[in-house]
């Protein structure tokens, strides 16, 4: 059920992007077939991504929890919650957490000066996909969770492991009565991804404003 | 300088700046054109079951039927 939803929501979002000449938009997945996260986030890599947005659909034993959610990549150490999160989705997929971890940034003989390197674009990525996250939440037209938890970070493998700001977006709770309905309509569909678009082209008018 | 040598100089400076003129013309225009220089976005749709609390679809339809 929740591939379907996202998958609903993406091609919406897509289409909305390449209605807009200043986007080029790649989906990674335009039927229902199953990625690897790995394969997600080489993708991404392939086509030279400039902003990652993974679309998902959450689900809880609690069946009041409601609202969106935003995570980006965390750069202190993630509370417990999302820390057992992450860990779930990787071991659902069957990766450890570092080992499998993709390598990016520009290649260096010196493993050292290579890490700096990385890290450096990592730091960068990790600001731009707060940014991105803030963009989204202000133009997001659905509920949200309590301000505390809208934006949250967290170690998930396709955020972790893409060089460009990313996202990863949960729609809301299938398990809530209300809300899962809600989710399944085409009309809701859309007014969350119009939210999506919007947001995106937020961050991308902030992106190409000059520093001051 | 004499006449002929300065009306060469003159002409040369047309043809270099109608040539740069063009060249940043055919170069507008290939940015305009090509998407690879737009801003490309990659957009992920989840494809369910690992996320919080979640349980096998069958198991799933079950448990939730608003869905």
């Amino acid at each position: 059920m929740e591939s379907k939803i996202t998958l609903a929501v993406a091609r919406q979002v897509a289409e909305l992007l390449k209605k807009n000449k200043n986007f080029d938009v790649k989906m990674t997945r335009n039927s229902d077939v199953a990625l690897t996260l790995k394969e997600r986030a080489e993708l991404a890599l392939k086509n030279h991504g400039d902003l990652f947005v993974s679309i998902h659909a959450n689900s809880s034993p609690d069946r009041r929890a409601k609202g969106a959610e935003f995570f980006f990549q965390n750069q202190l150490p993630p509370d417990s919650e999302t820390m057992f999160l992450a860990r779930r989705e990787l071991h659902h997929h069957g990766h450890n957490t570092d080992e499998e971890r993709l390598a990016f940034g520009p290649r260096h003989n010196n493993a050292y000066v290579a890490s700096i390197l990385e890290d450096i674009i990592r730091n960068r990525s990790i600001q731009e996909s707060a940014r991105l996250s803030e963009s989204l939440v202000e133009e997001w037209d659905g509920t949200l969770k309590p301000k505390k938890h809208v934006i949250q970070q967290a170690p998930f493998y396709v955020i972790s492991n893409v060089p460009m700001p990313s996202v990863l977006v949960e729609l809301g709770f299938l398990t809530h009565q209300k809300e899962g309905k809600l989710l399944s309509t085409s009309a809701h569909q859309y007014k969350l991804a119009n939210s999506i678009y919007k947001g995106i082209l937020k961050f991308k008018e902030s992106m190409d404003k000059p520093p001051r | 300088m004499p006449v002929w040598r300065s009306s060469l100089y003159r002409q040369l400076h047309s043809k270099i700046k109608n040539m740069a003129q063009r060249l940043i013309f055919a170069l507008m225009v290939s940015l305009y054109v090509f998407p690879s220089l737009a801003f490309t976005v990659i957009v992920d749709p989840g494809h369910g079951g690992y996320d919080r609390g979640a349980v096998k679809s069958q198991k799933w339809n079950q448990k939730l039927p608003w869905l």
